[in-house]
């Protein structure tokens, strides 16, 4: 089983999301969500990642932090 | 009596001076100062709205003042633009928007307050990114800037027209914010001084995204910025005596060697190392390993931040936001806490990173960006992951003070900066490094070419 939160989203995810926050989308936007959100969505990734080098290296974390 | 339009491109010094002698009023300024706008504002694009009325009054108000012996401040007279995403009162405030087009605080920020206070003159609002995160859209409330040094280029954002207007000699000082290398990367692409202040230096506009975005400073010579920054932090300048200046310097080599950096910037930036060495400067090597990821960081921290700040213009009035600006705030909500707290640990760790690098050394030195021209920055599948900010974002993240200082110009005709970033508090070291750094650095005449 994959643990990872997806970084590719449908666009009918991108409105499913923006809907919960009560905002509506035009089709011309959601046509080009995916390429800026998947991109978003890679980039922390890497920081979730980032997050867990750096744990096991053994440097220090944030008062209250625990990586991974 | 002196030409007020040679005296507004003096620097602030200059212009306390003739003042103060009698050579000529603020008043007299305040005319060059909005002469020369509507002179080259046609083709610059550098003011989105320009405050007439209100700075003639102003500017006969300080003249009042000095006619009766009131003490005055130290920006007394001084005309100055403010980036229009930076709240004044009674003067519209559009962050280059459609929806906010007919947006008038009532309140300065507290930046433009004190300004104010110091004798300053809010001459205008200057052009920006709509909302300062996103490129420019034929869909904004205005067109972009243009370079004053090669006017077939935009220049990139989103303080540009900050930029544009002093580095065209419009005002000898602006007000800027910085995001993620707002100040910094126009202030570079202007032949400027630009300075990011660290985290909290300075009171912010008072949106979420002052957790990561600093008011910054853009000027012609290191002394205008710091005129206006002990004005804005409420500080002192400190002076370093004989040869108690710090000069070690540190230069983060493996990471720019892997980087893919435009060949002008490159050689712009191995050229100014070997000036500071000559200037005296003990530079030396050091790994920050995590410099791509902090950028990453302030990228996705910064995203999730602007997200929050117009999600209910996103839900009330979504399409009177342009295009680019839209799309960018929308993407912002697939962002989660967790990716917003892995940031800042991020941020944290970054952090602790450059202070055991650095050890004893004073700064860091790095290129401003990775391009030298807008068009490049702005390539697709670049510049929605913050790439051309490299080098300055990761300042963003830690809350350190940054600095662009003027250096060399690259091969299409627009200038190329050097980045010194340093530890919290250490805003008048930078100033004070640019402006000894300034005779050693390239070949351009420092200041605009207006």
């Amino acid at each position: 089983m994959n643990h990872e939160p997806p970084t590719e989203l449908t666009a009918e995810q991108l409105r499913g999301i923006l809907e919960l926050r009560g905002i509506e989308v035009a089709d011309d936007d959601l046509a080009a969500l995916p390429a800026l959100a998947t991109a978003l969505r890679r980039q922390a990734a890497g920081l979730r990642h980032g997050a867990c080098d750096h744990s096991a290296a053994g440097h220090t974390t944030p008062d209250g932090g625990q990586d991974g | 009596m002196a030409d007020p339009a040679r005296v507004l491109t003096a620097g602030v010094a200059a212009i306390r001076h003739a003042l103060e002698d009698g050579e000529m009023t603020a008043a007299d300024l305040t005319e060059a100062a909005l002469a020369a706008i509507f002179a080259a504002d046609p083709e610059l694009h550098a003011f989105i709205t320009v405050n007439t009325e209100e700075a003639r009054a102003s500017a006969a108000a300080r003249d009042q003042e000095a006619g009766t012996g009131q003490r005055q401040g130290a920006l007394h007279g001084v005309p100055v633009a403010v980036k229009d995403n930076i709240p004044t009162a009674g003067l519209r405030t559009t962050c280059n928007s459609r929806a906010y087009a007919d947006w008038i605080p009532t309140t300065d920020a507290p930046a433009v307050s004190r300004l104010r206070q110091a004798g300053a003159i809010v001459v205008g609002k200057t052009n920006l990114n709509e909302f300062g995160w996103s490129v420019p859209s034929p869909d904004d409330l205005v067109p972009p800037p243009r370079n004053p040094w090669n006017t077939a280029h935009e220049m990139v954002g989103s303080s540009s027209g900050s930029a544009a207007a002093v580095a065209a000699g419009l005002t000898p000082v602006a007000l800027g914010t910085d995001g993620g290398g707002s100040t910094r990367l126009p202030a570079s692409q202007a032949n400027l001084v630009g300075l990011k202040p660290g985290r909290d230096a300075i009171p912010g506009v008072g949106t979420p995204i002052d957790e990561l975005s600093a008011i910054g400073i853009l000027g012609r010579s290191a002394a205008d910025v710091s005129a206006v920054f002990s004005v804005l932090a409420d500080r002192p300048f400190p002076r370093w005596d004989g040869d108690g200046f710090p000069l070690g310097l540190a230069v983060p080599r493996r990471q720019i060697d892997s980087l893919e950096i435009d060949d002008d910037v490159r050689t712009a930036f191995e050229a100014d190392i070997q000036a500071l060495t000559e200037m005296g400067a003990e530079i030396s090597e050091i790994d920050l390993p995590h410099l791509g990821t902090a950028r990453d960081g302030n990228f996705v921290l910064l995203a999730a931040l602007a997200h929050a700040t117009h999600a209910p213009d996103l839900r009330l009035r979504q399409r009177a936001i342009g295009v680019s600006a839209r799309r960018y705030h929308l993407a912002g909500a697939v962002l989660s806490v967790e990716d917003a707290v892995n940031a800042r640990r991020i941020g944290q760790v970054f952090a602790d990173e450059l202070h055991h690098a650095l050890g004893p050394r004073a700064g860091l030195l790095t290129p401003v960006s990775t391009v030298a021209t807008t068009a490049a920055a702005r390539r697709p599948g670049e510049h929605n992951r913050g790439l051309n900010s490299t080098f300055t974002s990761p300042f963003n993240l830690t809350g350190w003070p940054a600095i662009s200082i003027p250096s060399r110009r690259g091969s299409q005709g627009i200038p190329i900066g050097l980045h010194v970033a340093a530890r919290p508090g250490h805003e008048e070291w930078l100033l004070e490094l640019a402006s000894r750094a300034r005779p050693w650095l390239g070949s351009l005449t420092a200041g605009g070419l207006w």
